[in-house]
């Protein structure tokens, strides 16, 4: 009864918090600074973020830094959430930790692949050590996949990446690990959903991964079949278990000719309907602005803690990783039209 | 109680006589606008006049200039303007000019603010080491190592521990703050490349010592010395500013207020149409300034103009604007009409009703001598200081307020305090009226009953001669707020209402067929009689069953806002007896201490009552104008005057 009445804290809470979301008018505003400073400077004195970026030097503040920092925002909001939603916070909360653990590992490999791992200590998020139980510092001091595997210690990651070791060139099969460890990852998240809520929160949930994972898929399969013309097989294995999407469907997706064939399947499935109604420029966005649009609408009408919980993560991970793309724009001088085409929240 | 006669103008002319045309309506300050093509069935030979304004740009940038540098400058008057004008040449490169010198210097100031803030940061970061003792020039002579000072992140600082096993990733903190540390690393020359992108990949930032001489007292020296220099520019640039100002002022003014006259007087052309190299133009003006208008048209050589009454059928079906014209004790009011919605050309103006009545009732709910007397500074401290309207309403409230307090016998919540004058000028023992007696709380209830039917009766005889002025005869005759109507509620006020209080025995069956029955079947059917009264084709409904169907629950609606809106009134009685009872509170508190703390209490309960009471007494007393009264006569559809002028009133 308690637990119900403190978790339905959760509903008006995260509402406000959305509440706090950036505006039309911030997005425009921030689209028309002209260094990665000025985006600071005005995140720090117009939005909520200014919290979490005060004492920052925006003369100097770097992209690195102020993405760490906006993540450290997530990660402070998801906490105070989970704090009130006790019915399932503390298992949701777990996924959040492992999500984050899950980029690291997958960013000190890209590192390591790339024959710099010790780069990886740069941009190691500080904020993140408290939480986990990686150590992460060591994930720098790696200088091959056998150090990696040592830094992942006893950890439920290491069984995960040990069946992938590097092929006698040294070539790491990075497709095959991200998804490993994402399907790992939505494993325990599909098993939290089954075992601690039920009834329409379940289905809302089940709704925002389900479809979320169905087009990750789609998106694999037009990524893996056009531009790295990968066989059947190996596409096949870089799938996520997990979704609507029958495996025959997954197939004639395979097998169809170039994206608009796989699109042309995608659009016979409900999903894809859905989904295909946004405007996009490449198939990547497809996921990101539909599952945007989902959270969005859930914040507005669920009425479980839990799935207004996730909807907020989500929709403010979108968020985040909207001000990344200003940022990145501004700083390879692309012009303010070309960013806002890739901006997820504005264009929904 | 009523708007002003308003005519329609029409002018036809030769397109090259236009500008003097719209110039000399513009001029007027009465003309108000209206697209001239709606007035025409065939618009097929008309082309709206859609040019550029050629006055927008220089306006705007003439606007924007002036925003920029803070400075404000007010129209001249007309007269003057029209005296300036043959001298106003150029103005376009002058405007542009003008512009581009404030842009300069504007330029050069934030040129020079960015330095300041620069060095300002500067010196606060080469301030964190002023305590060194050393020589920077001894620095820059080091041959094999390279010294870098600056700060780096705490959590970057952490991360140092990882390069443990390289000797020259060594930061030595000299001081820190919340966010970062302060202090300095060194490498050997051939490994400073490699240490400095480590560092670099820290977040560390450089402060650039190396570009300081001497010891770190002179080096904090020279930048103090740098920015106040910097801030000495910047004060001669905000000079310059001032001298460029006081030199353009005038001529800045005389073409700012020229450019706004032609920039207004050209918007009008938007409403003309043309046909041919003719044009067309229509609007209106106040009924009283045709011959004005006439004469400066005369004028003109190719230019005919037309003025017909807006109460002609044709021309009202247009929606003539109105301008409300009432006497100086109720234009007040006028505000309230205005929130409501403007009156239709041919309907009534409600303003004198609403200030006849809101006073009353203001008064009758918020009766205190002390306290009406303040609402009435407030009122006058709200209009004169705050320029709000609504301070010219709450005045008469407040004199409302202090006649019904004088008779309620309440000066800021003490009931005897005007005993006395009672005493001394009607010989009588104490105050007339005492709302808190138990018998006296019923003629209240009683009485303010009574007030709201007779408000509800009024509403409805204004709504008949008002339908009858708009000739809607099915309103005026058979309607719920028609004669069909107040025979209905006046027959059941007055039968039932005089057989419970006054033992009348009037209710006969007679009675109940002709006046209460009979009005209620007119009322049903008032579509049909409206329709065969008027003779019009379409009486008859399209289905009796649906339009029967429909009428019931109409009037059921009717019936029960006949009850609803009576009753609402009991509020203006309760609140007659919440004001006395919210002061009875306030004396009771303040009767448990004594001296100061009494005063205390009683000046915070006053204060208290008057913002509460104030505020929710408006609400109500406005709330029974619009639902219980506006509703029954007043549709409020009305658009208001709004004549081209350049130079707005305040």
């Amino acid at each position: 009864m308690f637990s119900e009445f403190s978790s339905n804290v959760v509903l008006s809470k995260a509402r406000a918090m959305y509440g706090k979301r950036l505006t039309e008018q911030n997005y425009n505003d921030l689209l028309a600074c002209q260094s990665v400073g000025e985006v600071a400077v005005y995140l720090k004195d117009n939005t909520a973020y200014g919290k979490v970026l005060s004492g920052i030097e925006e003369s100097e503040i770097h992209r690195g830094q102020l993405e760490a920092k906006l993540r450290q925002k997530l990660l402070e909001d998801y906490a105070s959430l989970c704090h009130y939603e006790i019915t399932v916070g503390e298992h949701f909360s777990q996924y959040f930790i492992k999500r984050n653990e899950i980029d690291q590992i997958l960013r000190a490999i890209l590192l390591l692949d790339a024959g710099m791992p010790e780069e990886y200590l740069f941009n190691m998020p500080s904020y993140l050590l408290r939480h986990t139980k990686i150590d992460l510092k060591s994930l720098s001091k790696i200088k091959n996949f056998e150090d990696l595997l040592r830094a992942l210690g006893h950890t439920d990651y290491r069984r995960l990446l040990e069946p992938f070791q590097p092929d006698e060139n040294g070539w790491i099969n990075y497709t095959g690990i991200e998804s490993a460890l994402y399907s790992y990852l939505y494993s325990n998240m599909f098993r939290i959903i089954q075992k601690y809520t039920h009834g329409e929160a379940a289905a809302q949930l089940n709704d925002i991964l389900k479809s979320f994972i169905d087009l990750t898929n789609f998106t694999r399969i037009v990524r893996l079949k056009i531009s790295y013309h990968a066989d059947p097989e190996f596409i096949k294995k870089a799938l996520f278990p997990y979704g609507t999407f029958k495996e025959h469907l997954l197939d004639k997706m395979i097998e169809a000719e170039g994206e608009e064939g796989i699109t042309a399947v995608l659009e016979t499935t409900e999903i894809g309907k859905r989904a295909l109604k946004f405007e996009h420029g490449y198939a990547g966005e497809i996921q990101r602005r539909m599952n945007f649009r989902n959270c969005h609408h859930y914040i507005d009408f669920s009425t479980h803690p839990s799935v207004v919980l996730i909807s907020y993560i989500f929709t403010s991970e979108a968020e985040i990783s909207d001000i990344i793309t200003i940022v990145e724009g501004i700083r390879y001088r692309l012009a303010t039209d070309e960013i806002k085409k890739l901006l997820i929240i504005v264009n929904n | 109680m009523a708007v002003v006669k308003i005519k329609i103008l029409n002018v036809i002319g030769r397109l090259s006589e236009l500008d003097e045309v719209t110039t000399a309506l513009g001029k007027s300050g009465v003309f108000h606008p209206d697209n001239a093509l709606a007035f025409y069935s065939d618009t097929s030979e008309f082309i709206p006049l859609n040019d550029e304004n050629p006055y927008t740009d220089a306006l705007h940038l003439m606007d924007e200039t002036l925003k920029s540098i803070d400075r404000h400058v007010d129209l001249l008057n007309s007269r003057t303007v029209e005296k300036i004008a043959p001298t106003i040449k150029n103005w376009r490169s002058y405007v542009k000019n003008f512009s581009a010198s404030v842009n300069n210097l504007l330029k050069s100031r934030d040129e020079i603010d960015k330095k300041i803030a620069d060095d300002s940061r500067e010196l606060e970061k080469v301030g964190r080491f002023k305590d060194l003792d050393l020589n920077l020039d001894d620095l820059r002579e080091c041959k094999f190592i390279k010294i870098r000072f600056g700060s780096l992140p705490h959590e970057s600082y952490d991360k140092l521990a990882s390069y443990d096993k390289d000797p020259y990733v060594v930061f030595f903190p000299g001081s820190r703050d919340e966010e970062r540390y302060w202090g300095m690393y060194c490498a050997p020359t051939e490994r400073i490349a490699e240490v400095d992108r480590i560092f670099s990949g820290l977040y560390f930032e450089r402060t650039r010592l190396h570009e300081l001489t001497g010891t770190m007292k002179t080096a904090l020296s020279q930048l103090a010395s740098r920015r106040e220099s910097e801030a000495a520019q910047r004060e001669e640039i905000g000079r310059q500013l001032d001298n460029l100002w006081e030199k353009e002022k005038q001529t800045v003014q005389n073409i700012y207020s020229w450019l706004s006259e032609e920039y207004v007087y050209y918007n009008i052309r938007r409403y003309a149409a043309r046909y041919g190299d003719n044009f067309i133009l229509t609007g209106w003006i106040p009924a009283d300034r045709e011959n004005q208008i006439q004469a400066q048209m005369n004028e003109l050589q190719t230019v005919k103009c037309t003025f017909d009454h807006a109460e002609n059928p044709e021309v009202l079906m247009h929606s003539p604007p109105v301008k409300l014209k009432n006497k100086k004790l109720f234009r007040p009011f006028e505000y309230f009409v205005e929130i409501y919605g403007l009156p239709s050309y041919d309907e009534i103006d409600p303003t004198v009703l609403v200030a006849i009545t809101y006073f009353l009732l203001f008064g009758i709910m918020f009766a205190d001598l002390g306290q009406g007397l303040c609402v009435i500074a407030a009122g006058y401290y709200m209009w004169k200081k705050l320029k709000m309207k609504l301070g010219r309403i709450l005045i008469p409230c407040g004199v409302s307020s202090s006649f019904f307090g004088i008779l309620f016998g309440s000066f800021f919540g003490f009931e005897h305090f005007l005993d006395p004058f009672y005493h001394a000028v009607f010989g009588l023992e104490e105050k007339p009226i005492s709302v808190l007696e138990p018998e006296t709380t019923n003629y209240i209830i009683l009485f303010s009953v009574a007030v709201g039917i007779s408000l509800v009766m009024i509403a409805m005889l204004i709504n008949i001669y008002s339908s009858l002025k708009r000739k809607n005869y099915t309103n005026a005759f058979f309607g719920p707020n028609g004669v069909a109507g107040l025979i209905f509620y006046s027959s059941i006020v007055f039968g039932f209402g005089g057989q419970i209080l006054l033992g009348w025995k009037i209710v006969t069956l007679p009675y109940v067929l002709c006046l209460i029955v009979l009005p209620l079947i007119v009322m049903f059917f008032r579509e049909v009689l409206g329709g065969l009264a008027e003779a019009r084709p379409d009486w008859k409904p399209e289905k009796w069953g649906d339009y029967i169907m429909q009428n019931f629950f109409e009037v059921f609606e009717f019936l029960l806002s006949f009850l609803t809106n009576t009753m609402s009134f009991i509020r203006v009685g309760a609140f007659v007896l919440v004001h006395a009872g919210m002061m009875m509170v306030v004396f009771m508190l303040a009767e448990m201490s004594s001296g100061l703390g009494f005063a205390l209490i009683v000046l915070i309960g006053n204060i208290f009552v008057i913002a509460l009471e104030g505020l929710l007494v408006g609400i109500q007393a406005l709330r029974l104008e619009f639902y219980e009264m506006f509703s029954r006569f007043f549709d409020g559809e009305g658009r208001p005057f709004l004549p081209v002028v350049v130079r707005q009133e305040s």
